[in-house]
């Protein structure tokens, strides 16, 4: 950026190209032809709300009011809201456990050798690459139907996404204090004790508190595939035509979590914050 | 006792950093190097702390470990391990300190024995009390026991400094090295720094790299200058003005004519002199 801006200062005053409009313009034209192809091509039909409209309100006829007198008569809701925290806590915890003690085997500066590094990387990218519920189904089959199977989904997959942050945290760490050590003599595991560790502490924190956010939504999704939980109350609902017991769920669903988003926030700055003086 | 003999270093494209450079440092010595930047001084150290390897000559480096025995070393040659055990007798001071901010001031001291803690202990224990203890004396002699418990990122670059220093003394090294330990602070903490520095210079060998002509002329016992990668200067602290402007040659000299614009080149005599007497005037 500066290097252009000096080559245009010694080049003189500003002159604008005549050739941005035009290739504006095209660049333009092509994306507005895209999106009208996109359109054509998975047959979107904006007016479908329109033509449609007595099955839409068919629907919200069914699903309103939304039958919340189950928060008061079912204790299965609550069952299933803990099974769903619950998976997505342990699944968080076990998975990223694993990823922190691993992603320092994928980052550059504390990596064993090349090799090493480069081997949990890919492993990471891959295992980011499977859809959690594809694991679910294969755990199904395994250990068959139930939250226990969707705590096992989380944990496989929270290790690639976990680990990719930690181990690019960890990459960013400041190396002065690392060198301070080094030069007193520390072994290299020591310097990551006292040099990486305390420096990387904060954003393993965040991340761990992120991944447990993004471990519940998939909880619930998971759910809907067998995992148990307030997904699966919803999928049993919709497979009974219970649309009332529906709209109740979701906004449970909701609730849950906008709630734990607060409450894992607070905990995250509390956890954090024993030295927000210093910033 | 250090003795750099012949110390050179070349860049892959032969341009030479270093030439030369021979010196020998014995207990009770501070010696100050001095130089323009880009001149080698700091590169030399880095050479003495076997953090970059030199092309040519030796850095011989004899001290008395812990159990008594004698050991003479060449640290231009030694690896990994041999490198860790020579280091554990060699006390650093980083300009800033790299210090882990994160961490107390205290924890800070006692990482400075890192080196005689097995890792094993390191990771599922930590320090002992008596460990704690005694850096807490080392902070204590320095009188800066009010900040033992504070965290090091909260502390100022003079405290941080010298929090470096009790994590040097701390280690109980053979020799004392240190990078520009005052060039980020303001004369009255780069003051006090020094006052700290150079009671260590009673039965070590203390060398450091400055940028401030005055202050070495106040504290140091000998001053080695460094320019183009060459010593052109090895003696007494007390370097007269004209050796100066060739050292610095149109560099501003810091400590000589700070906050005078005009004082671009190198000041005259009288300014210098004038210039010195009120800094030792407010201490």
């Amino acid at each position: 950026m500066d290097a252009a801006l000096s080559k245009k200062e010694l080049a003189g005053p500003y002159k604008r190209p005549s050739r941005q409009f035009w290739e504006r313009t095209a660049i333009a034209v092509s994306c507005l032809v895209c999106i009208g192809g996109l359109f054509f091509a998975l047959e979107v039909n904006p007016f479908v709300f329109i033509t449609e409209f007595d099955h839409v309100s068919n629907l919200v006829k069914d699903m309103v009011p939304p039958k919340l007198g189950l928060l008061f008569q079912s204790k299965g809701l609550y069952d299933s809201i803990g099974e769903t925290i619950s998976a997505a806590f342990l699944g968080t915890l076990f998975g990223g456990t694993l990823a922190t003690g691993l992603s320092f085997f994928a980052a550059q500066n504390t990596a064993p050798s090349r090799k090493i590094r480069s081997l949990m990387r890919t492993l990471f990218s891959v295992e980011r690459a499977i859809p959690e519920f594809a694991t679910l189904l294969i755990l199904i089959a395994i250990v068959g139907v139930g939250p226990f199977t969707s705590t096992l989904a989380l944990t496989v997959a929270s290790i690639g996404f976990c680990g990719r942050l930690c181990a690019d945290a960890i990459e960013n760490v400041d190396t002065k204090p690392v060198e301070g050590l080094e030069v007193l003599g520390s072994s290299r595991w020591q310097t990551i004790r006292y040099a990486i560790l305390p420096q990387v502490a904060p954003s393993f924190v965040s991340t761990l508190f992120y991944i447990f956010d993004v471990n519940l939504r998939r909880a619930i999704v998971l759910g809907y595939f067998g995992g148990g939980g307030l997904g699966f109350e919803l999928e049993r609902s919709k497979g009974m035509l219970q649309y009332k017991d529906m709209l109740a769920y979701t906004i449970c669903i909701i609730a849950l979590v906008l709630l734990m988003e607060r409450v894992s926030d607070f905990v995250r700055k509390r956890i954090l914050n024993v030295d927000t003086h210093l910033r | 006792m250090i003795h750099v003999k012949g110390l050179c270093k070349k860049l892959p494209n032969g341009r030479s950093l270093l030439s030369d450079i021979s010196f020998k440092v014995e207990p009770g010595e501070f010696v100050g190097i001095l130089g323009a930047s880009g001149a080698g001084k700091s590169l030399t150290l880095r050479c003495m702390l076997g953090l970059v390897q030199p092309s040519e000559g030796e850095i011989r480096f004899s001290f008395r470990s812990s159990s008594g025995e004698g050991h003479e070393l060449d640290i231009a040659r030694l690896k990994d391990r041999q490198l860790r055990e020579m280091r554990k007798e060699m006390g650093v001071i980083f300009q800033g300190g790299n210090l882990v901010k994160r961490l107390t001031a205290l924890e800070n001291v006692m990482m400075g024995r890192l080196g005689t803690i097995s890792p094993l202990r390191s990771w599922l224990y930590g320090f002992t009390d008596t460990e704690a203890k005694e850096a807490y004396e080392v902070m204590k002699s320095l009188r800066m026991e009010d900040y033992a418990s504070r965290r090091v990122g909260n502390l100022s670059g003079g405290e941080q400094q010298r929090v470096a220093i009790a994590r040097a003394i701390y280690q109980k090294p053979s020799v004392y090295l240190a990078d520009e330990p005052v060039s980020s602070l303001d004369p009255k903490n780069a003051r006090k720094v020094m006052e700290l520095l150079k009671p260590l210079s009673k039965d070590k060998p203390v060398v450091g790299v400055f940028h401030q002509p005055h202050l070495t002329a106040e504290f140091c016992s000998r001053v080695i200058a460094i320019k183009d990668g060459c010593i052109v200067y090895d003696g007494d602290p007390k370097l007269s003005a004209a050796t100066l402007a060739s050292i610095y040659e149109g560099e501003e000299i810091e400590g000589v004519a700070q906050d005078r614009p005009a004082a671009r080149t190198v000041a005259a005599p009288t300014t210098y002199e004038t210039k010195l007497r009120p800094n030792v005037a407010t201490s």
